[in-house]
């Protein structure tokens, strides 16, 4: 449909001239910056979707190499830093730093083939923001619990 | 304007659209703070989703955000501000004040449908396919809903515009 409503035109013009409320500077701001913050949001999910996805697959190495009876280290594992360069602002900068530490709860039951010992694994990222030189630091703390088969005293 | 429904980046829409956006959630809210949160929030839900979208699509989304705004204030007090400035700048104040009040009491006083579509074809700028697709419903609904409000706002306005 073409947008043929003539007799209407005097109207519009006149409702056009009309002083509107007009939304707030602050408002502009917020709508900006969550538009050009997206973009490292997906990138910290990223980040702690691969180091989820690494302590994940160092599991699966340690059941699937027999190993199921020893006790992980409970050494913390190195803090990974890592720098995030912005793409969508110059003055944008971001420190990602996520800590992970293994943790004994001990034998929290007894099957057939052994006791089960239970470990948790406890991650944090953290998030740091330098924008327009203003901190801002973001936490996100994650925990995973897994139970092994011991062998038998 | 017509964008034919093409995706566009969500900041340029902001910057093309912002004041008719506000509008819109102004005339569903009636309430400055609440219009602000709302187009805050449907921004909020899109960059969750991607960073390019159809103009109707972003005024669908605020719309839908402006009317969970007000369900939210059913309780609470009621507020009743207009989509229209108090205090015209000298340089706009083209029509008289007793003109511009009357302008405010007769947009305040269509339906709420009607309102909207006003709205989003005066000030928002959008086509009657836009409004359509944001509002999901048939251009001829749409395009003849602007008609009878655009009728009724000449009857009571009559030679003063």
């Amino acid at each position: 449909m073409n947008e043929q409503h003539g007799e209407f035109d005097d109207l519009e013009q006149a409702l056009r001239q009309m002083p509107l409320r007009a939304p707030s500077p602050q408002l502009d701001r917020r709508i900006i910056q969550t538009i050009q913050r997206r973009p490292a949001t997906r990138w910290m999910i990223g980040l702690a979707a691969a180091t989820l996805a690494a302590a994940a697959a160092l599991l699966l190495i340690m059941r699937a190499s027999g190993n199921s009876s020893q006790t992980p280290s409970l050494k913390p594992t190195p803090t990974m830093v890592a720098f995030v360069p912005s793409t969508q602002k110059a003055s944008l900068t971001q420190l990602v730093e996520t800590d992970a530490q293994w943790s004994e709860d001990g034998i929290v039951d007894v099957q057939a083939d052994g006791p089960i010992r239970q470990y948790r694994l406890i991650t944090t990222h953290q998030i740091t923001e330098v924008e327009n030189g203003k901190l801002a630091t973001m936490t996100f703390p994650q925990e995973e619990v897994y139970q092994f088969v011991s062998e038998a005293f | 304007m017509d964008d034919n429904g093409q995706d566009q980046p969500l900041e340029a829409i902001y910057r093309q659209y912002r004041q008719g956006l506000f509008s819109l959630a102004m005339a569903i809210t009636s309430n400055a703070m609440q219009a602000e949160d709302a187009v805050h929030d449907a921004f909020t839900r899109m960059c969750r989703a991607g960073r390019f979208f159809p103009v109707a699509y972003v005024f669908a989304a605020v719309r839908n955000a402006a009317r969970d705004q007000l369900r939210l204030r059913r309780n609470t007090s009621e507020l009743n501000e207009s989509i229209y400035d108090n205090q015209p700048t000298p340089e706009r104040a083209v029509l008289t004040d007793e003109t511009c009040q009357i302008v405010r009491q007769e947009i305040a006083a269509l339906d709420d449908d009607q309102r909207e579509v006003v709205v989003m074809k005066v000030y928002g700028e959008l086509t009657f396919d836009q409004i359509a697709q944001t509002l999901g419903e048939p251009l001829q609904t749409v395009a003849s809903r602007y008609r009878r409000a655009m009728q009724k706002l000449k009857e009571q306005l009559g030679t003063r515009v």
